[in-house]
């Protein structure tokens, strides 16, 4: 479990008054169940990937603390995944051996690697097969689309079994039916290894589809406006999308979302 | 046929420019010590060839010992202030400054501490050409995807970690790149020295020749040294090619 206890965040600024950080988050308080599938949507720019930063411990909050399995001592940090909007794979490596690239990374793994690369190419393969690339393995990342790089990206962030897997929205550089698409293998993966995903989203049927619990940000600096909990059973069909309660429960955080950021006047 | 001009056009572009100089200069009479046709040239080349090839030999030799140092240099400067920020701000003013200086105006001093002959011509090519090597690996080290660093640090992964599994193999291409710049320009650095201040080199003999009005000599000492420098990029284009493959996507 992952609890956030009234997490403020703020970039430094100079400043002629004193204040010297520009507040993105205010007294955040969030609580993510192990296993659990969470999203984070909130207008762009509300600083939902700084929150993401913040849970992978890449920044410390300046209030608050983030509480990890009930502990927070320096070494409860999970191992973490992570995947971005934009896939960052290495050019000069194969699908493959950017899939393995964690492994060579994490301390657990790296002393490790040399003895067992063998059982380690067939776990990367077989993550490649149950998203569909593993003919591809061998090839280079510029020959594959756009979707087909955001599923190894996802392989990446997953290989070294990362306790919590952090994504920030892992598909929104794609069009609408590779999207949709990949939200059930992302579903699968997750369904399979059942690690804490926390996802930072824009889309909110993305949100709703695939998510445990959602949470609203909103305002500015952003606080936690609003927490929605989706409960249909899994696996979940594309289907789902269009019945009546989840384009209703889509719409109320649409709501949500539109009362908390003042219209901008033009 | 396509092809064919495809591959050859740069071979047919040098000898339709050769044929318009040799026509040029006989048909308007230039004597020879003004401007010499290419056959005369050639003819120069051939005449002197012992005297040129051992100069340029030594050419050769100052241009590599002064590049390979330029590339240690080069690189341990990039690789320092692609690790660190401060150090970076602390010594690129510098850097600019000390790359603005004419090198010719860094030759006598060279001299005075180092004495006529090879010395001189080996550090002005390193000091010439360490500049774009420097620049390129430390602009190839600053400019990683700021998600990739995210990614890899919540691995856990350390500094030098991220410079070598990521970093260098990321600075490739820049690298050789800069090569190709830096490999020519040890070449004007040597040459540069040794018209100064050696007894050898073809940088000397250009000065002995035009000294004696022997404009062929000179040319010839000019088309050796534009040969060599097309052979040097050449090498780097096809170790560029090996080593950064990568970089290259075949297009169409």
């Amino acid at each position: 479990m992952i609890e956030l206890r009234g997490v403020s965040f703020g970039y430094p600024v100079r400043r002629n008054d004193g204040k010297d950080h520009q507040l993105v988050l205010d007294d955040v308080s969030m609580r993510i169940d192990a296993g659990s599938f969470v999203s984070v949507v909130g207008p762009s720019g509300c600083g939902k990937t700084t929150l993401l930063k913040l849970i992978a411990g890449l920044l410390r909050p300046l209030k608050g603390e983030i509480v990890y399995g009930g502990s927070n001592g320096p070494d409860s940090r999970p191992l973490i995944g992570m995947a971005f909007q934009n896939a960052v794979l290495l050019p000069w490596r194969t699908v493959l051996e950017n899939v393995i690239f964690p492994l060579e990374v994490v301390k657990r793994w790296r002393s490790e690697l040399r003895r067992r690369r063998h059982e380690f190419v067939g776990r990367a393969l077989a993550l490649l097969r149950s998203v569909g690339l593993e003919e591809y393995a061998h090839r280079m990342p510029w020959e594959l689309s756009g979707g087909m790089q955001q599923r190894v990206s996802l392989c990446r962030a997953l290989i070294h079994e990362p306790d919590v897997l952090l994504l920030d929205e892992p598909f929104g550089a794609l069009d609408m039916l590779t999207r949709e698409e990949l939200w059930s293998v992302l579903q699968d993966l997750w369904i399979e290894r059942r690690c804490t995903v926390v996802m930072v989203t824009h889309d909110l049927r993305e949100a709703v589809f695939l998510s445990d619990t959602i949470y609203v940000l909103g305002g500015r600096p952003a606080t936690v406006i609003g927490c929605v909990t989706v409960s249909y059973p899994r696996p979940r069909p594309l289907d789902v999308c269009y019945r009546d309660d989840f384009v209703r429960t889509t719409r109320d955080l649409r709501d949500l979302l539109e009362r908390s950021s003042p219209k901008v006047v033009t | 046929m396509k092809s064919v001009l495809k591959n050859g056009s740069p071979v047919l572009a040098t000898l339709v420019l050769l044929s318009a100089w040799e026509a040029a200069v006989r048909a308007l009479r230039v004597p020879e010590y003004v401007l010499p046709g290419p056959s005369r040239v050639l003819e120069s080349l051939v005449v002197h060839a012992g005297p040129i090839a051992s100069h340029t030999a030594a050419t050769l030799e100052a241009t590599m010992l002064g590049f390979s140092l330029s590339v240690v240099l080069g690189l341990t400067l990039g690789l320092l202030s692609g690790l660190s920020e401060s150090f970076q701000r602390a010594i690129y003013p510098m850097l600019v400054a000390f790359n603005t200086i004419p090198k010719v105006a860094i030759v006598p001093v060279l001299v005075i501490w180092f004495g006529i002959g090879k010395v001189p011509a080996i550090l002005t090519a390193s000091l010439i050409s360490f500049f774009p090597v420097f620049v390129n690996v430390s602009t190839a080290l600053v400019t990683i995807e700021p998600e990739l660093r995210d990614m890899l640090l919540s691995l856990g992964a350390t500094r030098a970690q991220i410079l070598f599994k990521v970093g260098l193999p990321r600075s490739m291409p820049y690298f050789f790149g800069s090569l190709k710049i830096a490999s020519t320009l040890a070449f004007v650095g040597a040459i540069i020295s040794e018209t100064v201040a050696s007894n050898e080199g073809v940088g000397y003999l250009m000065i002995a020749a035009s000294s004696r009005f022997d404009v062929p000599l000179l040319f010839a000492g000019l088309l050796v040294i534009s040969a060599i420098s097309v052979v040097l990029y050449a090498v780097f284009v096809l170790l560029e090619r090996r080593l950064a493959g990568w970089a290259f996507r075949p297009s169409g």
